[in-house]
């Protein structure tokens, strides 16, 4: 109270969003694919760390474009213990070759670190147990870029949630280089494959300060959401299954950056608010701890 | 009672100001998102200058007579409880309140605060060492939320 504030010089506030609004993920995927026509696809190794997989399986329900897609014209995949065909050594044995390339480095999940790393043994090689943790060092120190994939990657996620029995880390947290963060839980497929179409056609795209792109979080849920004049005129749900704002119910899209509501989950048919479900705020920072309780009555 | 009126003119007079302005903001605005700021920014000033004319009524006070020195307590802040203060926790479509260093504020429209919660804190509660160990240096946010009154000491 009483302190001046001129009011006549508010500071220009830039949209973020409206120059990457015009770059979908499908506009940039065949702008990538032009590009690559003349040079060979980059490499790309990913991992499945200390998590649950969902990341992999929301990508293989990729539909513009789908993982056939990604996989065919736009990196060579080298490694991955669900979709390669190698086993045992022999896997491994590609995972090192891939290092001494150019290659994208994906990792899901967090990264386990107590007991030196021993709660997530992803590989054997000649007898020796690989962690997590030393293959995420291995292939990160070498990687041109470093994409977080999901929430647990970005942030520690459920793998770091209390009382995080096994150390679980994010991966910014065990690698001293600049990585993408790109969260969800999972995430969605366009918001990877379109990372990844801008990495190899154009490079770093813009990040915010959590060091995620831009093009897909640069907005919160709630900026894009159908039942904003609900919240706006103060009229709120009582209970789950009315069709006004859940905010009172405990929503977490005020505070979430994804673009959810239009993008939209399952080849582009539903979302939670759609599905009269509240946003658990599942690609933010502090989930799933922190957006707890995700329902409240 | 002069200098508190002229203060609380100058007040409203600066909140009417940028009320004014905001809603220029709101109606010259081409982008959605920049327009839907300036609404939220413009509610957060109608907030305020309803939270500044109850709490404070703009006619001098009469003077203290035997007969309505009642009027005179009904004129200071509500005071609450801490059981007082739990019924609001924002439950059952509750208002929800929280005390930070003995003043009530309502989050009950704050964003950050859905379902009355606020990372892992409930509403209904006195919450300065969460404030201040999260917020230090950003007391400015404070000054952004609606008071409802004071904590009882």
């Amino acid at each position: 109270m009483g302190k001046k504030k001129d009011y006549g010089q508010e500071k220009d506030w830039q949209c973020p969003v409206l120059e990457s609004k015009a770059q979908t993920a499908g506009q940039l995927i065949s702008t990538a694919l032009e590009k690559l026509a003349c040079q060979e696809k980059m490499n790309l190794i990913w991992l499945e760390a200390t998590g649950c997989s969902g990341n992999i399986i929301s990508l293989l329900n990729a539909e513009g474009p789908d993982v056939i897609y990604l996989l065919k014209e736009m990196v060579n995949l080298r490694y991955n213990n669900s979709l390669m065909a190698a086993e045992g050594d022999l896997a491994f044995e590609q995972f090192l070759e891939t290092l001494e390339t150019e290659f994208i480095l994906v990792v899901e999940g967090a990264v386990a670190t107590r007991e030196n790393g021993l709660y997530n043994v992803l590989a054997s090689h000649q007898g020796q147990w690989v962690t997590a943790l030393e293959a995420v060092q291995m292939a990160g120190g070498k990687a041109k870029y470093v994409l977080a994939v999901g929430t647990c990657a970005s942030h520690g996620g459920i793998s770091a949630a209390r009382p995080n029995p096994s150390g679980s880390q994010s991966i910014q947290e065990v690698l001293a280089r600049p990585v993408i963060k790109v969260p969800g839980c999972p995430v969605h497929p366009d918001w990877v494959i379109g990372t990844i179409a801008h990495l190899i056609a154009f490079g770093l795209p813009e990040l915010d300060l959590k060091g995620r792109p831009l093009i897909f979080y640069g907005v919160t849920i709630h900026d894009h959401c159908p039942r904003r004049s609900y919240f706006d005129q103060g009229i709120f749900a009582k209970k789950l299954g009315e069709p006004e704002c859940m905010f009172k119910l405990g929503c977490r899209g005020p505070i979430t950056r994804t673009d959810c509501p239009t993008r939209q989950w399952n080849e582009y048919v539903n979302w939670p608010i759609g599905d009269n479900t509240p946003c658990i705020g599942c690609a933010r920072e502090g989930f799933p701890d922190g957006m707890e309780p995700f329902v409240r009555y | 009672m002069v200098t508190n009126s002229m203060f609380y003119m100058e007040q409203i007079t600066r909140l009417r100001q940028s009320i004014e302005y905001y809603r220029a903001m709101v109606y010259s605005t081409a982008c959605p998102a920049k327009r839907m700021y300036y609404q939220d920014v413009l509610l957060i000033e109608v907030d305020r200058l309803l939270a500044l004319i109850s709490q404070q009524s703009l006619m001098p006070p009469a003077p203290p007579t035997p007969f309505n020195r009642k009027g005179e307590a009904q004129q200071r802040q509500k005071v609450f409880t801490p059981e007082e203060l739990a019924q609001f926790d924002g439950a059952d479509g509750r208002p929800a309140y929280v005390a930070i260093a003995g003043v009530v504020y309502d989050v009950s429209r704050e964003a950050t605060w859905g379902g009355g919660t606020h990372f892992g804190l409930y509403a209904g509660q006195v919450l300065t060492a969460e404030f201040t160990g999260c917020h230090s240096g950003k007391e400015a946010i404070l000054q952004q939320l609606p008071q409802v009154g004071i904590l009882q000491t």
